[in-house]
């Protein structure tokens, strides 16, 4: 029969793993003091939709893909390419239905004028991390959201495709 | 201490930096955030179909693919991506250091210097008013070369 090992010593040796897996595996973030950024220290400005932008909860960025042309190989036999046309994908926010129905406006301007769109991340100190002007953008798909009894809020949500994209 | 417990650290814990060479003319500088680093190799050649069968096309470096959790001081990466989403031919020097560490000691160990990198794809995760977690980003890069450094 193997040894025994009460329950209270195999707590120990789990507790005294975690504290050094946890000191070698810290994220490297807090290493070198570089805040990661939080997914809920994000604010989306949707233009002339005030209500809309306070009522954001959720967005995903659409990502950017640049297709490189491949132009043939260099002297040491290395393939070559040449600069290539930017891409970015459609983007979804999901938001509190308001009451003004300012992207139903929107959607039922028959110019359905084109919208900036703009997300900033900010660090906990309030300082501007990243930005993403999302431009002339024009709706891809706007659902209200399914209506249940007892359920949260009512959740809408917007599919927009920007022309092009500002980062900073 | 045996090699093989030398191996087993290097597997279980991180143990690489990213380093920005001359953006911009600025120095040096190390990025240690990133939590995964794959691909990037310089040992592929492209095959194509000759008129006899296939040869051996022009040789290349495999995609180069950065995830790690969105910080605030990556202002290089903020500035170059800018710039390819404006469509310009914005290149970079990367270089990938590992960073051997063993306890407290780090040592520097193989690095990878990658010539005239392009940025293919970036996605950031979702952002969620509710969420609690670290936005994570993936940069998919293109170098031109590669060399052991």
């Amino acid at each position: 029969m193997g040894t025994r090992v009460s329950r209270r010593r195999l707590l120990g040796y789990g507790a005294a793993t975690a504290a050094a897996v946890a000191a070698h595996a810290a994220p490297a973030a807090a290493a070198t003091g570089d805040e990661a950024l939080r997914e809920n220290a994000f604010a989306v400005e949707i233009e002339g939709c005030p209500e809309a932008s306070a009522n954001v909860r959720l967005v995903a960025l659409g990502g950017l893909t640049v297709d490189l042309p491949v132009t043939g190989k260099d002297r040491d036999g290395y393939r070559t390419y040449g600069a290539g046309t930017p891409r970015w994908g459609a983007t979804k926010i999901a938001l509190s239905r308001g009451t003004k129905g300012e992207l139903r406006s929107w959607l039922e301007d028959p110019k359905r004028p084109r919208k900036r769109i703009s997300v900033t991340i900010r660090s906990k100190d309030g300082d501007l991390a990243r930005s993403y002007d999302l431009v002339e953008c024009f709706p891809v798909s706007y659902s209200e959201g399914d209506l249940t009894v007892g359920g949260e809020a009512n959740v809408a949500e917007l599919v927009v495709q920007p022309t092009r994209v500002e980062a900073s | 201490m045996s090699a093989g417990t030398n191996v087993d650290q290097m597997l279980r814990y991180k143990g690489f930096s990213v380093e920005i060479e001359g953006v911009d003319g600025a120095p040096a500088s190390e990025d240690a955030e990133w939590v995964s680093v794959t691909g990037g190799t310089d040992a592929s050649f492209v095959v194509e179909l000759g008129p006899n069968g296939p040869v051996e096309g022009p040789k290349l470096v495999t995609l180069l693919c950065l995830e790690g959790p969105m910080v605030a001081g990556r202002t290089w990466l903020a500035k170059w991506l800018a710039e390819t989403a404006l469509g310009k031919d914005a290149r970079r020097d990367l270089r990938v250091a590992s960073i051997l560490k063993f306890g407290a000691a780090r040592r520097r160990g193989k690095a990878t210097a990658y010539k005239g990198c392009r940025i293919v794809h970036w996605k950031a995760s979702d952002m969620d008013a509710r969420g609690t977690e670290t936005i994570t980003e993936r940069i998919c890069i293109v170098a031109e070369r590669a060399e052991i450094a």
